[in-house]
């Protein structure tokens, strides 16, 4: 069976994430293209390429990248504080699935989208400290229609 | 769902990321780490 991605694109998309790993934020088309040394209109080219395959999220009408899920390239509602570091995650689900990808302890403070109490999550030691569920307003089939109000 | 649950979910979900070879997952690949998790029902079908 075909590779779904080109080399090309996957060393892209793993310096992205490595990236964020390393800075909590997203590398621009000039870092990608000097780090990966992919000339820049196959970096474009790839990170479309990679947007279209929900490898990566760019932002509207740019080449900017917006998420690597679990990141955020923006300030969100869900800071992960890793070893004095601090990620932004989508949304909740993505603010556990950062501490999964990093591998190390966490901590998340935020707050109920619906009353505003304060929400505390600890990751400790492989385990997930919390009383708060999560609610997800759109289904999972739906996640896609519109990432972003996902 | 708990956080436990998410927690639980998240691990093989996000952890091969950092991976050269990852590719998004399928809907089947998904529907199992859901099921796996206890996620079962209407809701939580991808498809």
């Amino acid at each position: 069976m075909a590779d779904l991605f080109t080399p090309i694109e996957r060393a892209i998309r793993l310096f992205v994430y490595r990236h964020f790993l390393d800075t909590a934020r997203p590398p621009d088309t000039d870092m990608i293209a000097r780090d990966t040394g992919v000339a820049p209109p196959e970096v474009a080219s790839a990170l479309r390429r990679l947007a279209d395959a929900r490898a990566l999220v760019l932002a509207p009408a740019s080449l900017d990248i917006w998420m690597a899920h679990p990141f955020s390239a923006v300030p969100t509602a869900y800071p992960v504080d890793i070893q004095g570091r601090t990620y932004w995650a989508n949304c909740a689900w993505d603010a556990v699935g950062v501490p999964a990808l990093v591998g190390a302890d966490a901590g998340i403070r935020t707050g109920c989208a619906d009353c505003g109490d304060a929400i505390a999550v600890d990751i400790r030691c492989g385990r997930a400290e919390s009383d708060a569920v999560m609610h997800f307003a759109v289904p999972p089939r739906r996640f896609w229609d519109n990432i972003a109000y996902t | 769902m708990t956080v436990e649950q998410a927690w639980r979910l998240a691990q093989p979900w996000y952890a091969d990321r950092l991976d050269y070879e990852w590719t998004p997952r399928t809907p089947d690949g998904m529907e199992r780490l859901l099921t796996a998790a206890g996620l079962t029902g209407e809701f939580w079908r991808v498809r």
